[in-house]
């Protein structure tokens, strides 16, 4: 499976825009930095964020590397799945 | 007591969850005589704090118009409406502290007759006091109870409209649900209760509290095992453990656990706290699984991804949506049927933090305990509960003493706390004693 070609500031928009439409709780604004644990989403939410991922971009993120360090913010967790694409050899046009 | 003209009439239609809470109602009315009540308990280490709460309360035009609704049909369809029953005044008991679980086990509401939200003021005798919150399932959730009870509270406006709904799947997509719960409950389940159920009037609550350290040690277990972003799963497959040992310990023939576990829709901002914005998903948890907590974790994690992959959790509202023009008797039926009463082996829930309460910190003192008390499922005979409020994780058991008896539900907690505390000696010395 190729995934399709991902720009890093897109996709991290696109997450924000996700998360801030389907946490369960906070207020405040979501942004990159934004701490995952802190922003109001549950077990559940955390693998619609994930499946949301595979619709998107047509590539799974195993579930062993949703570590609380790769998923501190959106911003790692962006950072997290366009290393995994990019070690399984996708096509990323990451550019920070 | 008048009522404010702010609210002066209105009509709630039930929605699919509702109906189904309101089916449940009829279930659990004929085997406990008690219906589908939710409780939420603040205690207090005065008695002053409680009464300084109601006062404002009971004068709020918007308790007093939930106060004054009554269930209503309408053909096949049901819906919430202002009655001129009037409002039922505060109730105030006294109780000894250990009453308390057992007070709210018992306290009913009857939809048709009765308030579907009431509130309770209790004295204890040691100069401590509570407010107990009542409510009637078919009104809202639990997330929903806490957003109307902490928005009343603290003095904020309650939205008297329906959650918007969300994006509706086709309900062919729908009918795959309901295949699949029908081919699954067909098959026989594991649980505390096998066979046809009888009569249970004797209703009862236990409560464990993880202190900050135990929860921290929870928190270590989950991250050793991969699993730190997936709280409700390891709880979930613990519980499961712990209820496959005792059933090991009556030496019941080994079978499959079916689980209806909650999921809420409500998002971040909601202020529309009433009805059921919920869906459910159902898992069938097979013995091989159980030997480790990992491997029933992450099995249970495949499961919950499949499912919201193919996107049932998007379904079940369609499809509970479709099913209330069902009458409510064959309804009732058909959740019965066909696995003699039982629809889940038990019924979990992690309901996570209970953030809903936060916006009271200001209002309540950081002593203040809260506790939500589910409804009483007895036909599985237990349900498990998990929240965490300020930080400590709690574990919360409706059960029915008929279905299991005290022992066992020590040695479930035991085991319960023993794989989340990753303590293997407490584990095996109870396997040893079997």
């Amino acid at each position: 499976m190729i995934p399709k070609k991902i720009d890093a500031a897109e996709l991290r928009h696109e997450l924000c825009a996700f998360v801030a439409d389907n946490r369960q709780d906070g207020d405040g604004p979501v942004d990159e930095d934004t701490p995952l644990s802190e922003a109001g989403i549950d077990s559940f939410t955390l693998l619609e964020i994930l499946l949301f991922l595979e619709r998107k971009y047509e590539a799974r993120l195993p579930l062993e590397l949703l570590t609380r360090e790769n998923t501190r913010s959106i911003a790692t967790l962006t950072d997290c799945y366009l290393d995994f694409l990019e070690r399984n050899g996708a096509k990323s046009a990451a550019n920070g | 007591m008048p009522v404010d003209q702010a609210h002066p009439f209105l009509t709630l239609p039930l929605r699919g969850a509702d109906y189904l809470m309101l089916a449940f109602d009829g279930i659990l009315r004929n085997h406990t005589g008690r219906g589908n009540v939710c409780a939420l308990a603040f205690e207090f280490s005065d008695a002053q704090q409680a009464e300084s709460l109601i006062e404002p309360l009971l004068r709020s035009s918007q308790f007093l118009a939930l106060n004054t609704l009554r269930l209503k049909r309408r053909g096949f369809t049901y819906c919430w409406r202002t009655s001129h029953r009037g409002v039922r005044s505060p109730i105030v008991c006294s109780l000894e502290c250990s009453q308390l679980p057992q007070f709210i086990a018992h306290h009913d509401i009857d939809p048709f007759t009765d308030a579907p939200l009431q509130v309770v003021l209790v004295h204890f005798s040691t100069g401590h006091s509570a407010l107990v919150f009542f409510w009637h399932h078919a009104l809202t959730d639990a997330r929903g109870g806490e957003l109307l009870i902490s928005s009343m509270l603290a003095g904020e406006d309650i939205e008297f409209e329906l959650p918007k709904r969300r994006r509706r799947t086709a309900l062919a997509d729908a009918n795959k649900l309901r295949r699949e719960i029908f081919r699954a409950s067909a098959a026989p389940l594991r649980g505390v209760t096998p066979g046809r159920l009888g009569s249970e009037r004797d209703l009862r609550y236990m409560n464990v509290t993880f202190t900050a350290e135990e929860t921290r040690q929870v928190d270590a277990t989950a991250r050793s095992l991969g699993l730190e972003m997936f709280p409700a799963v390891l709880t979930l497959a613990a519980s499961a453990r712990a209820l496959a040992a005792v059933c090991d310990i009556r030496r019941d023939a080994p079978g499959a656990f079916q689980v209806t576990v909650p999921h809420s829709l409500r998002r971040a901002g909601a202020r529309k706290p009433l009805s059921n914005d919920s869906s459910y998903l159902f898992f069938r948890i097979l013995p091989e699984t159980l030997g480790d907590l990992k491997t029933a974790a992450t099995s249970l994690l495949d499961q919950s991804t499949a499912m919201i992959r193919e996107g049932l959790h998007l379904a079940c509202p369609t499809l509970l949506d479709a099913a209330r023009f069902i009458p409510l008797t064959l309804y009732r039926r058909f959740l019965g049927q066909p696995s003699g009463g039982r629809f889940a082996s038990f019924y979990f829930s992690d309901v996570g933090e209970m953030f809903s309460l936060r916006p009271l910190d200001g209002a309540l003192s950081a002593t203040v305990s809260a506790t939500h008390y589910a409804p009483h499922y007895a036909p599985p005979g237990l349900s498990v509960v998990f929240s965490r409020f300020r930080g400590a994780l709690r574990l919360h058991i409706p059960f029915c003493p008929g279905a299991i008896a005290a022992a066992e539900i020590d040695d479930f907690v035991r085991l319960v706390r023993a794989d989340l505390l990753s303590e293997s000696r407490v584990k095996e010395d109870v396997r040893l004693a079997v």
